[in-house]
């Protein structure tokens, strides 16, 4: 069991990279924008951090309004084929115009991708997308129906997602993952869940686990014990040491022994790094998953680009996370008060994943 | 110490290039039967983050059919269902038999809040 002890080698290797960070962070080029395109949603997802529903009063953002600030604030000041741009929602499959925003932003130079439930994925809509320029798609698939159909509040949503992805397999060249949510109901079923992909032959999947916000704060059921999240680490490790599909652990916080060994990168938080976001309602943050309270300006109201150059600063910035429980912290030089995602509306962290792990 | 000098360390200390700064493949050469790392000191890196997407790569071709014709974009016959590790097979339902299930389960849900 690795845990939270850092082998030296391990320790120099993370001082090295925490330099390289320094500079990727004095850079802070955009690399990455999520389009909230809207908050609706097809399902009611027992974990999700968004608290999604099919009756939002938020209405979707217009697609002119994105392209506008595309064309006004973004384009001119980047490359755009250096840019990937995520739809992201609520469920993106719910817009009309998913297509004609696609076209939009190729046409631009933009790549671009989207993650959805596969709810209502079919592969006419699936090569229509593809025809719009989609390069990029990641699926939600929580585990076996059951589980799936419990957390997704569906009983077809195991089916459909399924569904979904095979499409999405038939599409060469089209780059895609799927994400498992680890719940404790999945824990003592990760081998078989893994077999059951491989026989999919599904090659790449990505696993995060619950952090305490939106509906998922309230469930107290999907969160993992300690121990077993060590048993997700030590899982995704030898998962990782087999090599029959490709696993990554999400950018969720730092992991001690366990950096570089169940995710192919060091850990970083890129909110607002290289990272940013248009939420529906017009704000500019970093990740989606950051709380509300962290937007930097709003694009009905400011300059896009002078938001992104000059603001950001508690994302860029993240001496003011040394309090609490991070304030004597020995790691927090290579954590950085873990990601921006885990702190509440006050500042404060939520969840803690070097914590989590046992000596 | 300049990057480049970071990653040789790191890669001294056998972690991946990969992990800590841009990095892409370069293509088979005939005479390479492995493909290199170039690593592109001017890129920084592109992470996994937890609700994007993997960074696309390739060009997306729509599926074709033995004699070269794109697949139409309407649904095919499904195949056989997974066998699920309970030992259910798993089939997938046509949108007929999904609609008549979420008729059933809300009609479920309403007679039991009565």
């Amino acid at each position: 069991m690795k845990g939270r002890h850092i082998s030296l080698r391990k320790r120099i290797g993370l001082k090295l990279f925490k330099g390289m960070y320094d500079g990727v962070v004095e850079r802070h080029r955009l690399r990455t924008l999520f389009w909230e395109c809207t908050l609706r949603c097809n399902l009611r997802c027992r974990h999700c951090g968004s608290d999604c529903r099919t009756d939002v009063t938020e209405s979707d953002m217009p697609l002119a309004d994105f392209l506008h600030v595309l064309d006004t604030e973004v384009t001119p000041n980047v490359d755009p084929h250096e840019v990937l741009i995520i739809f992201s929602g609520g469920e993106v499959l719910v817009r009309k115009d998913l297509e004609e925003a696609g076209r939009e932003v190729t046409r631009r130079g933009y790549m671009w991708s989207m993650v959805t439930n596969g709810l209502s994925l079919t592969r006419e809509r699936l090569h229509s997308l593809v025809d719009a320029g989609l390069r990029s798609v990641s699926v939600s698939f929580d585990g076996f129906a059951e589980v799936h159909n419990d957390i997704r509040q569906n009983a077809e949503s195991f089916e459909r997602a399924r569904r979904a992805i095979g499409y999405i397999r038939e599409v060469e060249g089209l780059t895609y993952d799927v994400i498992t949510c680890v719940t404790p109901a999945m824990i003592e079923r990760l081998e078989e869940w893994k077999e059951f992909l491989i026989s999919e032959g599904i090659r790449n999947w990505r696993i995060f686990s619950i952090f305490p916000a939106g509906r998922a704060k309230v469930n107290d059921s999907l969160h993992l014990t300690a121990e077993q999240f060590q048993r997700l680490m030590e899982f995704i490790r030898k998962t990782r040491k087999e090599g029959r599909i490709e696993l990554n652990y999400a950018c969720e916080g730092f992991l001690g022994g366990y950096e570089t060994e169940v995710r192919d990168h060091f850990y970083m938080c890129n909110a607002g790094v290289t990272v940013a976001s248009i939420r529906v309602n017009g704000d500019i943050s970093g990740c989606t998953s950051v709380r509300g309270n962290y937007a930097q300006g709003n694009i009905y109201r400011d300059s896009f680009w002078d938001v992104w150059q000059n603001r950001f600063t508690p994302f860029r910035q993240r001496e003011w996370t040394k309090t609490d429980e991070c304030k004597d912290c020995k790691v927090w030089e290579f954590c950085r008060g873990g990601g921006m995602h885990l702190r509440d509306d006050e500042g404060k962290l939520m969840y803690c994943h070097y914590n989590m792990l046992k000596e | 110490m300049n990057i480049r000098w970071k990653v040789a360390l790191l890669t001294l200390l056998g972690f991946s290039a990969s992990a800590c700064c841009g990095t892409k493949k370069a293509a088979k050469g005939e005479d390479k039967k492995e493909a290199d790392i170039i690593i592109n000191e001017n890129e920084d890196p592109r992470i996994q983050l937890m609700y994007g997407v993997p960074f696309p790569d390739g060009s997306v071709v729509r599926p074709v059919d033995e004699n070269g014709n794109v697949v139409p974009a309407t649904p095919a016959a499904e195949g056989e269902g997974v066998r699920q590790p309970d030992g259910r097979i798993a089939v997938p339902l046509t949108d007929e038999e999904a609609t008549k299930l979420v008729e059933q389960v809300k009609a479920e849900e309403a007679a039991k809040a009565q």
